[in-house]
């Protein structure tokens, strides 16, 4: 087995709830991690390609960076090591967003890094080609296929065609990598690149599930969820929950095997979140994925587990705040109503101080944040949280300044 | 309206190696021919799905034959006939017990976990037995087959081996359950791997509601591969030596998993040690095989029933062990346990004997084979329980015989030349006995005929009903029942591909229970109580210390049994350890 | 022992080619009724080894014991992961046991 090593990132001081020092000592005593670095600032580094080579001389074949999160750097980072290592034997353990900024409490924000990079280290482990490293689609492990043509009819791109003998062969190209029929394989015999099911659950067994507070294991879709978390994170929101979270391409990739193996291995419950339907990016993701969670809540209660346990959580697409409206400023012409462009304003009779008003209420659902009604405002009633008139004055004079 | 022949497409496919049965022994025989050359064809003709097929279906919890470290493949052969009334062929088991673990640890090395003691050994369940957790060694099995490039034939039922001039076997017919097709696969040789027979004696839980397959043997082997044989002349052995054997009640499950496992002891409703109290002499808790199997049933005539396995003295955290292993076997037992709410700890688990089975891996009937398990057809080979000798086999012994029919095989592929002259007459005469009985017209139905078959069995030739009690006038009437039910399956019509399945069972079954009583008739003693109980022959015949076999004639149909000597390599006496 | 099919959770494995209970049934029992679902053509001669059950994506399958057998409404329910079970029995009084089966190597 091959030596493993780990990159950690302090990120220029943007992590100083987490501490270092005992990462590195937890990480040393275990004999399989030959190297351990710290970097202050890994993506400013021009020395990365020296820093890899000098891991690859003490024995690392197998790498995890531990910094910001792969949304933000993978790229750049799997760019300067790939010439070095082999890039699927490098994986990005998330402990800025996702530990250091998620969680206030140092210990707790510690612990949790340190278990994302058990994570990561597992995946890492266990990341072998069965097949699905020689292209840049899906894979599927013909000899255990029994044709159940699954995969075939709930891809979303219908790039699954059928060989000559009868078994599903995904098209490069066509593929977009969305693991929807990996989620959907009966078998458990289909992969992506670098997502496998074995790899994932290696992940699950790293996880503590004897700590006290309930954990809850998240696999949230690449693209929307797990970015919304990173982006709330960095805002500054912060969760009580005791939260592991597994990036997934898209929820409709989550095989209910793993969801059984979080539960087995002592999960208190598992979320899958995602895109809201009829707007999920492959289209079926969603629907695929609350389907499997229904037919497995019904085993849960036939298990005499309850079924709240595991849940379906849908995040709007937009990020932008809704339009919000003021009551007491809002003179009831209505124009913003004929302007609006998503039919998100309709005409609201309000009992206030005694008498009847019309005013411009807002259907949230329908509201995309455009703000071309506030700007046909007279009563200045309308305003988009994000977009303060004074903020976007505030960006056009630094603008200027350039 | 009968079908017309004709309509029925027919599929011809040619191969180097056909494996009949894609079980255990089927599995291994194919992976070890790939193995030695990877440019063979290798077919599995399998009446189900690789995946699930046979008696591991369900999975297995242990390894009841494996060389343990500190013991000798000369201790086992003497172990292995002390348990059958010292009645085996040595020569073939030697040469099994050398390439059994091998099997096994090779199977862990793809997969399967084996159960490890504090030492990283494997865990000793008894003296040959080992801890498997074996839920998916099937499914594991197959995953190796298909990877190693064997051609799996799923849901094709084989009805007859294929025969040239000189009655050389060189491949088989069959039809696809699903597909309707009729199938003639020509091989330069041929595996037969079907196991062994059950369902041929009525179960005592088979009462017309849902119960008629709660037996312990797979209800789907139903001796098609003796069946073949039988039909093309093929010599048979011991099928005198039936699998009786005390199971749990009711469920018909596995016993050995809890008394060999967890110590338990047999008693009877007295709460006496059975073997130590009743059995003493034949000596108590190390007695034979057949006697264990078989005294519960006696108590029970004795009065002294019901007997159970005494299950009270275990722990919380053994019971749970327990379930576990049964959860790898038979998962539904821990169900049956559940549904009568039984805690074993306070109420043991009842025994009771089973429906008899011909299974040769657990005694020695079954093909008679040659060590590189050539049958005395040219061209066929046999392995696993429908091969005939070696009793205790089980599954690695099973395994073991899959890789020597597969190097026999390939040794004898060497001397065959060209293509076989197989006769357009035989393939038309075999297309129309295999899709005759497919018709809407009156008839009997092949569950009818099953029925009558297992009843008369279980009355006429020693079933469990019988306490395994048979005598010369039960027998005979017995063989001359079978006749008349052969020749009325000329009525037996289905109604669709699964129930022509089911005639062609019921016809294979019939084969077997022919040639069975035929034996039963023969061996005039009472050599194992329980396997074979002569009422008018209570005593061992020491001129009977040899092989009963037999051969059907292919013309005349007549059964001829004869003996064979036995012959000794491992010196000791035969009858203790 | 019949397997009984749970009809809401059933899709007939889309129906595209035969349902996975049927491709994997020793006893060839299991095929696609008319509904479109799984169904068992002759309970009678099921041997409960539970394959179908196992192998069902949607978990719509029940194998339950014979009433000659068991008492009513005792449950096995194996909740299937990548290469472990979680069992779950439940007994005529309501009693749960769980068994954490590995039944693979990696």
């Amino acid at each position: 087995m091959s030596g493993f090593g780990v990159l950690l990132c302090r990120c220029n001081g943007q992590m100083p709830n987490i501490d270092f020092e005992r990462i590195v000592s937890v990480l040393s005593k275990d004999k399989k991690i030959s190297s351990v670095e710290i970097m202050d600032r890994l993506c400013l580094d021009p020395v990365m390609e020296e820093l890899a080579s000098q891991l690859k001389a003490s024995g690392v074949e197998r790498l995890v960076v531990a910094a910001c999160s792969p949304l933000f750097n993978k790229k750049l980072f799997i760019g300067n090591l790939a010439p070095v290592f082999n890039p699927h034997f490098i994986e990005i353990a998330n402990i800025r967003e996702q530990c250091s900024w998620l969680v206030t409490d140092h210990k707790e924000a510690t612990e949790k890094a340190l278990e994302s990079i058990k994570m990561s280290l597992a995946k890492v482990r266990k990341s072998k080609n069965v097949g699905n490293w020689d292209r840049n689609c899906a894979f599927v492990l013909k000899n255990k296929c029994d044709k159940c043509k699954r995969c075939v009819t709930e891809c979303p791109n219908q790039a699954i065609v059928l060989d000559s003998e009868g078994f599903p062969e995904p098209q490069e190209g066509k593929c977009q990598l969305c693991g929807i029929c990996l989620g959907g394989c009966p078998l458990k015999i289909i992969s992506l690149p670098d997502f496998r099911l074995e790899e994932i659950s290696a992940m699950l067994e790293q996880i503590d599930y004897s700590v006290r507070e309930p954990v809850v294991v998240s696999f949230m879709c690449e693209r929307h969820a797990y970015l919304e978390l990173d982006t709330l994170a960095a805002k500054g929101y912060r969760t009580k929950a005791n939260l592991r979270t597994i990036p997934v391409p898209c929820t409709g990739a989550v095989n209910t095997s793993i969801i059984n193996d979080a539960i087995t291995f002592g999960a208190d419950g598992v979320v899958l979140v995602g895109c809201n339907a009829s707007q999920c990016k492959h289209r079926q993701g969603d629907i695929l994925a609350k389907a499997r969670l229904t037919n497995l809540q019904d085993t849960l209660q036939r298990m005499m587990l309850e079924p709240e346990r595991i849940a379906y959580l849908s995040l709007s697409e937009n990020y932008t705040e809704k339009c919000q409206l003021d009551i007491e400023k809002c003179s009831g012409c209505m124009v913003c109503s004929t302007v609006c462009p998503f039919g998100a304003i309709e005409a609201q009779t309000l009992e206030h101080n005694g008498e009847k008003r019309l005013i411009a209420a807002r259907v949230p659902q329908a509201c995309r944040g455009c703000g071309i009604c506030a700007g046909y405002c007279h009563s200045a009633a309308c305003w988009l949280p994000d977009s303060q008139d004074q903020e976007i004055l505030g960006l056009i004079d630094r603008a200027m300044e350039w | 309206m009968p079908i017309n022949l004709e309509d029925i497409e027919e599929i011809h496919l040619r191969t180097d190696v056909l494996i009949i049965g894609a079980g255990n022994a089927g599995c291994f025989a194919a992976i070890e021919a790939k193995r030695l050359n990877p440019e063979l064809k290798v077919t599995l003709m399998e009446k189900a799905h690789i995946d699930r097929s046979g008696c591991l279906a369900g999975g297995m919890d242990a390894i009841n034959t494996y060389i343990k470290k500190g013991r000798t493949i000369d201790e086992f052969v003497r172990w292995s006939r002390s348990q059958v009334g010292g009645l085996l062929r040595e020569d073939l088991t030697i040469n099994m017990a050398e390439l059994i673990n091998q099997c096994i640890e090779e199977w862990e090395e793809w997969g399967m976990p084996i159960k490890k003691d504090e030492n990283g050994e494997y865990l000793a369940r008894g003296k040959w037995d080992i801890a498997i957790q074996g839920s998916e060694m099937k499914v594991i099995l197959a995953e190796k087959t298909k990877e190693l490039g064997a051609e799996v034939l799923n849901r094709v039922v084989a009805t007859n081996f294929l025969l040239d001039e000189n009655g050389a076997v060189r491949g088989a017919m069959g039809f696809g359950v699903r597909d309707g097709k009729f199938y003639v696969i020509e091989a330069k040789a041929t595996i037969i791997a079907t196991g062994g027979a059950g369902g041929v004696y009525k179960p005592y839980t088979n009462d017309g509601n849902d119960c008629h397959h709660q037996i312990w043997y797979s209800p789907f082997n139903t001796g098609a591969g003796y069946a073949m044989g039988i039909r093309a002349g093929a010599e048979m052995t011991t099928f005198e030596m039936r699998w009786a054997s005390v199971r749990t009640k009711d469920f018909n499950g596995p016993i050995d998993t809890i008394s060999v496992g967890y110590n338990t002891p047999m008693i009877n409703a007295k709460g006496e040690k059975i073997l130590q109290t009743h059995y003493a002499a034949k000596g108590g808790e190390a007695a034979p095989r057949y006697i264990r199997a078989n005294a519960p049933m006696e108590e029970w005539l004795a009065g002294r029933g019901p007997c159970y396995v005494d299950t009270r003295h275990m722990t919380p955290k053994q019971i749970k062990e327990l379930k576990g292993d049964y959860l790898n076997e038979r998962p539904t037992f821990v169900l049956f346990l559940a549904a009568r709410a039984q805690d074993i700890s306070q109420e043991p688990i009842e025994v009771y004997g089973s429906d008899p089975y011909i299974v040769g891996g657990h005694t020695a009937s079954g093909y008679w084979i040659d060590p590189d398990r050539s049958t005395s057809l040219p061209g066929l080979f046999a392995c696993g329980d429908v091969a005939g000798g070696v009793p205790n086999k089980f599954v690695g012994g099973c395994a073991a015989e899959g890789l020597l029919s597969a190097r026999g095989a390939l040794e004898y592929i060497k001397g065959v030349n060209g293509e076989a002259a197989i006769s357009r007459d035989q393939l038309k005469a075999e297309k129309e006995r295999t899709f005759c009985f497919l018709s809407d017209q009156d008839g009997i139905l092949p569950r009818e005929m099953e029925e009558r078959l297992q009843r008369l069995m279980d009355e006429y030739a020693g079933g469990v009903h019988q306490f395994f009690r048979m005598n010369e006038e039960r027998l005979q009437y017995a063989l001359r029942e079978i006749k008349i039910l052969k020749d009325q399956t000329k009525y037996l019509v289905a109604k669709d591909l699964h129930e022509l399945m089911s005639a062609h069972e019921v016809l294979d079954r019939l084969e077997v229970a022919e040639v069975l009583v035929k034996h039963l008739l023969f061996r005039r003693e009472t050599r194992w109580p329980g396997w074979q109980t002569r009422m008018d022959y209570p005593e061992v015949d020491p001129n009977l210390d040899c092989f009963v076999n037999s051969q059907k004639g292919k013309e005349t149909g007549e059964i001829k049994v004869f003996t064979r000597p036995y012959v000794q390599v491992v010196p000791g006496d035969r009858t203790k350890p | 022992m019949p397997p009984k099919v749970i009809l809401e959770k059933c899709d007939g494995c889309k129906a595209e080619h035969e349902p996975l209970c049927e491709q994997v049934c020793p006893g060839n029992l299991m095929t696609l009724g008319e509904n479109k679902k799984a169904k068992c053509r002759d309970s009678r001669d099921c041997w409960d080894c539970m394959s179908c059950t196992m192998a069902c994506p949607q978990g719509a399958i029940e194998t339950r014991l014979p009433y000659q057998l068991g008492y009513y409404p005792a449950r096995l329910t194996p909740l299937m992961g990548t290469n472990q079970i979680t069992w779950t029995c439940v007994d005529i009084n309501g009693k749960v046991e769980r068994f954490v089966i590995k039944n693979r190597n990696d």
